[in-house]
This record gives C-alpha cells, structure tokens and sequence, in this order.
C-alpha cells in the first residue's frame, strides 16, 4: 500500500538481455517521464539510455550502469509543414513517426525493420533502411538533435554549430550523452502503398548485380537461404520495391510487441538444418510463386513486425547476426571465400540477405560505399570457430562490421576495420572525459 | 483542465481527452514537461493545447495566469486533479516545510483550484469535476503520514462537493486509485498488481458522465481497503506496509 515517492531518481534492479540473447545481466534502471528526471544527479554513477531494448550489441545497457529507458520522452514537439521538417523526442518509435508522417502526406526513407525502434536509438546506431545506396543513414535526414551531459546541461547540435560532437552523435551509441530530440527531415509520401517485385535470384553476386542495375529503386534488398550448399550457395530472392497506390489487403499496424525478453522466450531453439531447410525452401517457393505483392507501406517498412516468428525460433540460445560492408574491390573474393569458409566449417546459417550502401558518417558506423551483407546463424558449436575465420575474411577483404548487430565483435577487429574508430575515441574523449555514458558494448570496443 | 496533466496519470487523461477532441488547459511544476506534451497533443490530434507551469507546493497559487490561458479557450467544462506529492520521511515529526508542501500539493491546494473555478463550471450546462485519492490513505500507517492525512480530507472535501452540487450540471467524482504503473510506483515492491494509467484514463472518460462519487480503481481495493478498516488495531498494527 506503500505508494512510492516521485524522487527524480527512481531506481529499481532490472534484468536486461540483448536482442541476440548473448548478453544478460541485471543493473540499475530509471524510468524518467519529466525533464528534471534526465537532470537527477545520479551521484556520478555510469549511465546509458535506452530505447525499444532491442539492439543486439548489448548497447543500452552495461555492468554497474544507470540505465536510462526513454520510452516517456515520445513526442512529436514541433513540424515545419513548408521545410518538411519535424522536431521529435528520441524515444517517439519509428513505427508512431511514421504513422504521423502519413496522416501529414510525409515520409521519413530511412527505416529499420522493426516498428518499435526509437528515433534515438535510430541515431546512435546509425541505422539504414531498404535502400542505403540511395537514401543514406538515418543520421543524413537528423538536421540537429538535443543532447544533454551532465557536465554541459542540454545543447541544441546540428552539423554546423558544433559539427565533432554531431558527428561523434550520429552512430556513437549514447556514448556521447542523451540524445533528447532530434529534428529530422521528411519527404513527400509518393503513395500510400508499396509493390513488391519478388525474382529469384542463384547467388549473393547475381543479388550485387540486380542491386547495381536498380540504384533508385524505393526497396531493394534480397533474401538468400543459409541452408544451401556447394553450387546453390547464395540462392535466394530479390525484393524490389516501388511505392504504388493500387489497393492492398491490409494496413498491418496491429501487431504483438516484440521484446528482447519475449524473443527468447522458447527455451530450446527450433532452428536446426531440417527446419532451416524446410522453412527457407517453403519461404522461397512462396515468394516466388507470389511474384509481385502490394503491401502496405508500414508492412513494407516493417517486416519483422507482423513476423515474429523467425526471430523467436532461435529461442533462448539466442541468435548471432553479422553484418559487414563490403568494398566493391574485393566483392568477388570476399564471396568466394565466404563460400568457401561456409562449406568448410558448416555452421548452421539460417540466411543472409544483401543490400547496396552508402554511409557517411565519422563514428563508429560503417562508412564509405559496398554492399552490405548480413548473416544470421544459430548459435552451435560451430559459431564461434566460423565467426573467428570470418572475422580474419573481414580484415582481409577490408570490410567493415557493423557494430551494432553483433554483441562479440572484438575490440581488435572493430580498431583495425573501422575507419573512424580511432578518430571516434579520441572525440569520445573530449565529449565525455570521465567516460559518464558507459555501455556493455563501449567495454567490449575497449572506447 | 487537467492539474499535474505531463506525466503518469495526469499525461494519459490529457491524451485521452486530446483523442476525444477536447481544448486542453495543461498544468505541472515544469513548463518543460507540459510545452512538450501540449504541442505533441496539437500536433497529434489537432486539438488546442496550452501549456501552463504551476508549483501545487506552494501558497498562494497564482490563479490569475490559469484564468488568462482560459481567455483564449472554449468554456471551461472539466476540471481534473491528478496532481500529487509524496516524499521520503514523510513522518509525524517532520520538519513544517515539508509537512506543509505535502498538505498543499494533496489537499489544500487543490480545493484552492476547485473553489476557484466552480463559478465557471456552474455556468455550464455540463461539466465535471474529478479528484484522485489513494488506498495509501485507507488508514494511518508510520510511512506517508502527511500525504495520506490529505488525500483523506480531499476525499471528505469531494464529498461536501457533491453534496453541494447534487441537482447541478456539475458531475463530481473521486476515485481512491492503489498502485499505478507509473514513475511514481517505479522501483516500488508492491503486494498487489500495478495498473495501467492508460487504461485508467480510459475509464475515467468513459465514465466522466456517471454519478457515483467515489469509485476505488482498480475495483479489487474496494474489499481489500474494507478489510484493513475492519482490522483491530491489536492486528493492524502489526503490519508492515
């Protein structure tokens, strides 16, 4: 019957899993929903914000840190109808941004996969959405976000005024302090709906290949069955998309929240090769019997919302996902010996899907142009022993991680691949001297 | 106009009015909070919205800046008090600041706000006028000695209210509420469920019609509140909460 009392610092011990399921651990959690909680002395303790809870680099969260869960800071503060810009909190979901923006007749072109996603989180990882070659990152469509230390109180940034700290923001994980608002800009909605042009596809270069002859395309991605071996390694589905207004059979903004604690919550997982097997062959079948598909563009956005089930079947064992961009230079190699490193160590790849990318920013995202690869595995025995040689094929072939699907990747391989990241730490330095936002990934990058 | 209307209860029944349309007059210790909620209930619904900063500690109000932001809005039909203080050491032998701050913050000021805007409810045809107690003030207990002592006389204040008002367009009506999911019962261990303020709000819109007077949300507490009044104090006094 004790109600509590409205203390700024609120605190309670919650337990906290990466989307992946590799990282658990129990730490400090606040819940603010006022300005002044954000400001709350914390007694100098570490801290982290946190979003939906669903990065799988164990990001938002870290041994003997503050978490800061920003789900109440979700408002939409101001819009600029004739700049088509819109000035919201960083915990707004992607999936409300994009509902609002559509009632407005707007678009924002840089969307993650999960509706849920918070427009913070969307920053600081640096995400991409269907079509990075063309549309950029996330951070390309901030015009100037909030950012509040304790040290420096809130400061309104944007690339001129204060272009290090903006720069070390965007993809920088919350390592640089709370990202509050930010103000982004949008797009006129071309139309309501998306059509899907769905082809198959025999290998991750003919993919590369259809990717390169539709740079403008709305949504280009493909699909490839991890399942497949020898001289059907690679085969898969290309997914083109082009913005449409012909009728579809639903909106699909209901949905089951995902969670990070909900995606692991089957104790055993149910991939193994038969099912993967079984489950790729009859998703591939499908989608190419289907051909074209109109969705509607929040299914479109949105894959993994109405689709939960993928995720979930990895269970409590958890997932490893990587993904790397690669340079066109080294492209033929870099799958060939992909190819080779799959047959060889035979880990239990579920799928992989490809993307054409460009990225510019100065932190620890990826940067510079490629094509994107992403792969998913089951966690077995064989993991880790592929994920080290495919580590040695990342550095070899000059590829970059992206450090926000992978809760392993060593600090070796983050320096030694990443462009920025040097540069990122010597930024981090002088933006947080005393190291105030800490994260379990922040230790593991050794920044 | 909905008191403490930026955050827990007070932001979820600011939204659920903004969903049905209504002109909003926002109030909260910080502008900061009530800017950001009014302009994304603008921007969301369309509805007007204004932002007010008002610190319930303290006496006396300055009632002259509400009415200035009710000048530009449609009549004044509702008024909701979802407002409260609670703090650490609130126990008998506190310092008269803080015991103080509490009684003005629970109870006194908030019969301040309905005293003053009664004329202008009156006038309406229909309005309504709704305070929030707790189970917290069922008994007297060691821990929220001035906070239950307040929310108890503010219930016994509605009660006079409505006695006052029965016959007019004036709907008044009290709910004792137990634990919310909210900031403030963040970090809390409590031997009951927490409810969902969003689903609360729901409730008290839909009902914002019904003559009841006092209604105990969730329903569970009604027994379980008439249970700890029928303690003897041999056993009450036992208890630990």
């Amino acid at each position: 019957m004790g109600r509590a009392s409205g203390d700024a610092t609120a605190l309670r011990t919650s337990r906290f899993i990466s989307f992946d399921g590799a990282v658990a651990l129990s730490s400090l959690h606040q819940r603010p929903d006022r300005y002044r909680h954000l400001e709350a002395d914390l007694g100098g303790g570490k801290r982290i914000a946190r979003g939906a809870g669903l990065s799988y680099s164990a990001a938002s969260f870290g041994e003997g840190v503050v978490v800061q869960e920003m789900s109440s800071f979700n408002r939409v503060l101001a819009f600029d109808r004739d700049q088509r810009t819109v000035r919201v909190e960083a915990g707004l979901t992607v999936g409300d941004l994009l509902v609002w923006a559509g009632r407005n007749g707007l678009s924002f072109p840089v969307l993650p996969g999960y509706p849920l996603i918070t427009v913070g989180g969307c920053i600081a990882a640096d995400v991409h959405g269907k079509n990075p070659l063309r549309d950029g990152t996330f951070s390309d469509w901030v015009g100037s976000m909030t950012v509040f230390h304790p040290a420096q109180g809130f400061r309104s940034i944007d690339r001129a005024s204060d272009p290090e700290l903006f720069a070390a923001t965007c993809g920088g994980f919350g390592l640089t302090g709370l990202i509050v608002d930010a103000t982004l800009r949008l797009l006129p909605l071309p139309a309501s709906n998306v059509s899907v042009r769905q082809e198959p596809v025999e290998s991750l270069l003919e993919s590369v290949e259809a990717l390169r002859r539709n740079p403008e395309v709305d949504f280009g991605y493909s699909w490839h069955d991890g399942a497949a071996r020898g001289s059907r390694f690679g085969r898969g589905i290309m997914f083109f998309g082009t913005w449409t207004d012909e009728p579809c059979a639903g909106t699909g903004r209901s949905y089951r929240p995902m969670t990070s604690a909900l995606r692991a919550r089957f104790p055993l997982s149910l991939w193994n090769r038969a099912t993967v097997a079984m489950a790729n062959g009859a998703f591939r079948r499908l989608k190419i019997h289907r051909g074209t598909e109109t969705k509607s563009s929040f299914d479109a956005a949105f894959p993994f919302a109405a689709q939960t089930l993928y995720h979930r079947f990895f269970g409590r064992p958890g997932l490893a996902e990587v993904q790397v961009l690669v340079p066109d230079a080294s492209l033929e190699r870099f799958v060939g010996e992909l190819a080779a490193l799959v047959d060889r160590v035979d880990p239990l790849l579920v799928m992989m899907s490809v993307k054409r990318f460009l990225g510019r920013q100065r932190s620890l995202a990826m940067s510079g142009s490629g094509s994107l690869f992403a792969l998913d595995l089951a966690r077995t025995g064989a993991t880790a022993r592929f994920l080290s040689e495919f580590d040695a094929l990342v550095l070899d072939t000059g590829a970059q991680p992206n450090v926000a699907k992978d809760s392993r990747l060593p600090a070796r391989i983050a320096a030694m691949a990443l462009p920025h990241y040097e540069s990122f730490r010597r930024r981090l330095a002088e933006c947080d001297p005393e190291h105030l936002y800490r994260s379990e990934l922040s230790r593991r990058l050794e920044l | 106009m909905v008191i403490g209307g930026s955050s827990g209860l007070g932001r979820a029944l600011a939204e659920r009015l903004a969903r049905a349309g209504h002109s909003l007059v926002l109030v909260s210790s910080d502008l900061r909070d009530t800017q950001a909620l009014a302009a994304d209930l603008a921007l969301r619904w369309g509805v007007q919205a204004v932002p007010m900063a008002l610190d319930l500690a303290q006496s006396p109000l300055p009632l002259a800046a509400l009415d200035a932001a009710l000048a530009a809005m449609p009549p004044l039909t509702g008024l909701l008090l979802a407002a409260g203080m609670n703090r650490e050491g609130d126990e008998p032998g506190q310092a008269p600041a803080s015991f103080a701050a509490l009684t003005c913050a629970n109870y006194t000021n908030l019969c301040h706000l309905v005293d003053h805007f009664l004329p202008r409810l009156r006038r309406e045809p229909r309005s309504w006028i709704v305070g929030f107690g707790s189970v917290a003030a069922t008994r007297g207990r060691t821990r929220n000695a001035a906070y239950s002592a307040a929310k108890r006389a503010l219930q016994s204040y509605f009660e006079s209210l409505r006695h006052f008002l029965a016959g007019s367009g004036v709907k008044v009506q009290f709910y004792v509420l137990g634990y919310l999911d909210t900031n403030l019962a963040f970090g809390q261990r409590t031997l009951l469920p927490r409810a969902s303020p969003q689903r609360l709000a729901d409730a008290v819109y839909r009902r914002k019609d019904s003559d009841f007077g006092v209604s105990y949300y969730p329903r569970f507490w009604y027994p379980v509140c008439a249970l700890l009044r029928q303690l003897p104090w041999t056993v009450f006094r036992r208890l630990s909460f």
